[in-house]
């Protein structure tokens, strides 16, 4: 990371109404992480302390404090996609993943009615069998 | 040409809409993209000229168009669901 680029992101944003989860969202993607630096950087230039941005920060699990190369899964494991029995595909879904993928758990993608339901960056996928889901995450790049 | 229509809303995509869509569209249909009827159990769901066919797989595209396929459903407009609601 260098300090131009994220000083270009926090520019890009500070007009804004809200600025601190767009530029989040960006340091993120450009990085891979929201390191400690960052938070530092961002809290200066909003104004804010380092806390309150470490705080968001820590709550939102999209957010990362050290990059992780490894593809990500996220598994619905929320209320309808238990009913519709995601419990019964973890073990798989665990086994499949191993080191390689990093299955995360996240609580409502949205696709109730036809659950379980997965995401791969921005692709969504829903109606997974065991068979489809460990698919998935073997295909997962 | 056969003018298809298949939503593109994030359930529908979950359940594999674009390969749907990009099989009718290989077999040398016109697809519009459109929003979902809001039956999710049907969805992949085809709409050509009002006729309703799901949940569709790109296997299902042959049939569909030769006017012989078992996921049909009839009228859209006329399936309960929807009459039901208007």
């Amino acid at each position: 990371m260098t300090t131009t680029d994220l000083a270009e992101i926090i520019a890009r944003h500070l007009g804004r109404e809200g600025p601190l989860l767009p530029i989040l969202h960006d340091v993120q993607e450009a990085f891979g992480c929201v390191s400690p630096e960052a938070e530092r950087a961002i809290a200066q230039a909003l104004n804010m302390s380092r806390a309150e941005v470490h705080g968001v920060v820590g709550f939102y699990h999209d957010f990362t404090a050290e990059p992780d190369a490894r593809p990500c899964v996220q598994l619905c494991r929320a209320e309808a996609c238990q009913a519709r029995g995601v419990e019964a595909l973890v073990a798989a879904a665990e086994a499949a993943a191993g080191g390689r993928v990093r299955l995360a758990t996240v609580y409502c993608l949205g696709l109730c009615s036809a659950g379980p339901a997965a995401r791969v960056g921005d692709d969504v996928h829903a109606r997974l069998d065991e068979a489809g889901l460990v698919a998935l995450i073997e295909g997962a790049r | 040409m056969t003018v298809v229509r298949i939503s593109d809303d994030a359930l529908a995509l979950a359940c594999g809409a674009d390969a749907v869509a990009s099989a009718f569209a290989t077999a040398g249909c016109t697809v519009e993209r459109v929003s979902s009827w809001g039956m999710h159990w049907l969805e992949p769901l085809v709409e050509i000229d009002g006729q309703g066919f799901g949940p569709a797989t790109a296997d299902d595209v042959a049939e569909i168009l030769a006017g012989r396929s078992a996921k049909a459903i009839g009228a859209i407009a006329e399936h309960p669901f929807i009459a039901a609601a208007s």
